[in-house]
């Protein structure tokens, strides 16, 4: 569709209404620099963009550009307005407030709403900027023109919902329950098969209960499991005793503090400090980038600087990805120092039952106040938080002792008290066992959501990669056209765009000079040079979307051309 | 300017969501009819962030009958 004419009112370099008449033409606008031509291309890209010019995108515009938009001198009252007039006679009037809303109304809201800005405008600083752009970047900036941003969206959401899910579900929780009760079926259980197990707990529950239809081996363990504490409940002090020295001996103390030795070896203490302080900026930064809404600068949470949005979501994302290794260290040790704190608090909460205060109090009198004294005192919840070496090894010297004695202890307990305590102990794992199963089945499933997710997005990167290199190559073949149009003779040929190899999201510019390949303009081409390569890249897509009846609006582009371009 | 929408060709969804269905067949119905919802319905214009997207994960979810157990400690306090 034509532009008849674009009026403005009081906007940008507009002091007084004015109107550029086309009059449906094809036209060239020249006059004295800032005598206001570039206003209406702004005005275009304010409408194309939604309210926002490009190049007004800094923090002295104001939040939604209203200091750059509104004519400076504009009185008050006066109304700020663009007007775009099209062939067919309809119209698109743009109202701007004084705080920078605006509200657009008329038949050629319609017409423009089919316009691409990157494909309709190009302007001077557009051109370098795109030669200069990361391939990634020149991805990002090219693949709406391709027609390919919806896939390159699709498979971007079905990346983060695999990682939504994954993280929802606690999928790493479950796998490591899983891992922990496998290692505990192995302790209790050896090589045992299935049937094996089914048939222990078959055993354990005729043992302790009275015969019972009931078949699920989850329910069975229940049941066996609450006849046990029934059998304990009657038990005499002295049994009771024995059955809280049985539990405290099975304490797996030592090896999770070898868990946290170990992890901490990973983070070299020193370093801790560091990482833990700027994951937690990362994860504020990423809360914060997540949080964001359309706004196009924001002030960086973490250094103050004003920066794109676009800008600190990418960083964020690499910062996470090359931290990635050190996050799951520290998680293991974070949960490497759960599991021990847990496992304090069980000994500690054993050592305290009145079941123990006889044995306690002989064994303090013997040699173990001390160990005791320690063992009340301590906060186990510290654990958490932190646990350094002396921490550590005052938790060896002072809990071990009290477990050995424990244990041996426990050893010349009652027959009847050891095997029922073997007893609930077998039947704790079964039923850990049974549990697992379900967990196991919940795991399997999220599991599969989640290659799913993964696979339907590789097939549509695939297609996205084969779209792409199928569209460049069409476009390439009028990239070069033009290029000998504006170059004849010269050393520079094959000009073409190309997907870099072993890298998704990735485009570049490749040509051969005095006859040797170049995997980038910027290598060397002059800064004229660039832009008329910009330029030819421009004009190529624009052919390529010649059907769609939009304008092409060049602000600018030839000023820095070398003066032998034949144009 | 809120942009028109333009029929667009989305068969590469639909291929896309096929070809993956072959290889994880315990993917049920409800999940690649979402799936293709998200893909290329009314949430296809931009990336998912925050509640949208935890809440799209959340559907899925639920859509594959999963429930979110607590993971089985072992240990007791």
């Amino acid at each position: 569709m034509r532009i008849e004419i674009v009026g403005l009112s009081w906007f940008r370099g507009a002091a007084d209404p004015i109107a550029l008449d086309l009059d449906c033409k094809s036209i060239v606008v020249y006059g004295e620099n800032g005598s206001g031509k570039s206003s209406f291309v702004d005005a275009i890209e304010y409408v194309l963009r939604g309210g926002k010019i490009g190049h007004l995108s800094h923090e002295y515009s104001g939040k939604r550009q209203e200091k750059g938009v509104i004519n400076t001198h504009a009185p008050q009252g006066s109304k700020v307005e663009i007007r775009i007039g099209f062939k067919d006679g309809c119209e698109l009037k743009t109202d701007i407030k004084r705080n920078g809303s605006f509200a657009s109304a008329g038949g050629g809201a319609a017409v423009m709403s089919t316009w691409e800005y990157q494909r309709t405008v190009l302007r001077q600083d557009e051109l370098a900027n795109f030669i200069r752009e990361t391939k990634g970047d020149k991805y990002s900036a090219l693949l709406p023109l391709l027609g390919l941003h919806q896939m390159e969206i699709a498979a971007e959401n079905l990346r983060q919902l695999a990682k939504a899910v994954e993280q929802q579900t606690k999928l790493k929780d479950m796998q490591a329950s899983l891992s922990e009760i496998s290692k505990r079926r192995k302790e209790v259980f050896g090589a045992a098969t299935g049937d094996q197990i089914l048939k222990r707990i078959g055993e354990l529950h005729t043992k302790y209960c009275e015969a019972s239809d009931t078949t699920d081996p989850l329910s069975l363990c229940d049941e066996t499991e609450t006849a046990l504490k029934t059998r304990i409940n009657s038990f005499t002090a002295e049994q009771k005793k024995h059955l809280v020295l049985q539990d405290i001996s099975r304490s797996e103390l030592k090896e999770h503090l070898k868990a946290v030795r170990s992890a901490g070896l990973k983070l070299a203490g020193e370093v801790e400090p560091f990482i833990s302080e700027k994951l937690e900026v990362l994860e504020s930064a990423g809360a914060f980038s997540d949080r964001l809404g359309e706004e196009e600068y924001i002030t960086c949470p973490a250094c103050g600087r004003r920066i794109s949005a676009e800008d600190f979501r990418t960083h964020v994302k690499l910062e996470k990805e090359r931290l990635q290794g050190t996050i799951d260290v520290f998680e293991k040790l974070k949960e490497a120092r759960e599991t021990l704190s847990d496992t304090i608090k069980t000994l500690k909460t054993n050592l305290r039952k009145p079941d123990l205060r006889s044995w306690r109090d002989d064994t303090a009198n013997r040699s173990l106040a001390e160990n005791f004294t320690y063992a009340d005192g301590l906060k186990a919840e510290v654990f958490r938080a932190s646990s350094g070496e002396n921490e550590l090894k005052a938790v060896e010297d002072n809990l071990f002792p009290l477990l050995l004695a424990a244990s041996l202890a426990a050893q010349k307990g009652p027959t009847d008290v050891s095997e029922l305590s073997a007893d609930k102990e077998t039947i704790g794992a079964c039923k850990a066992l049974a549990e697992g199963k379900k967990l196991s089945r919940t795991a399997k499933s999220v599991e599969a959501l989640i290659a799913f997710l993964s696979e339907v997005e590789r097939t549509i990167r695939n297609s996205i990669r084969l779209r792409s290199q199928q569209v460049i190559q069409e476009i390439s073949e009028d990239i070069r056209r033009m290029w000998s149009i504006l170059h004849p003779g010269e050393a520079i040929e094959d000009v073409k765009l190309y997907l870099p190899q072993h890298t998704d999201k990735a485009i570049d510019i490749g040509l051969r000079f005095f006859g040797i390949e170049q995997d980038s303009p910027r290598l060397t081409l002059s800064e004229g040079h660039r832009n008329s390569l910009g330029l030819c890249i421009f004009l190529a897509m624009a052919k390529r979307d010649a059907d769609k009846d939009c304008p092409l609006i060049l602000d600018d582009v030839v000023v820095s051309f070398d003066p032998s371009s034949t144009l | 300017m809120k942009k028109a929408t333009m029929p667009e060709d989305v068969s590469w969804a639909d291929e896309a969501i096929k070809k993956a269905h072959k290889s994880h067949a315990a993917v049920n119905e409800s999940v690649t009819v979402r799936l293709k919802e998200i893909l290329v319905g009314r949430q296809s214009e931009r990336v998912l962030r925050g509640s949208e997207l935890a809440n799209a994960a959340k559907a899925l979810i639920t859509d594959m009958a999963i429930s979110t157990p607590k993971a089985v400690k072992n240990h007791e306090d």
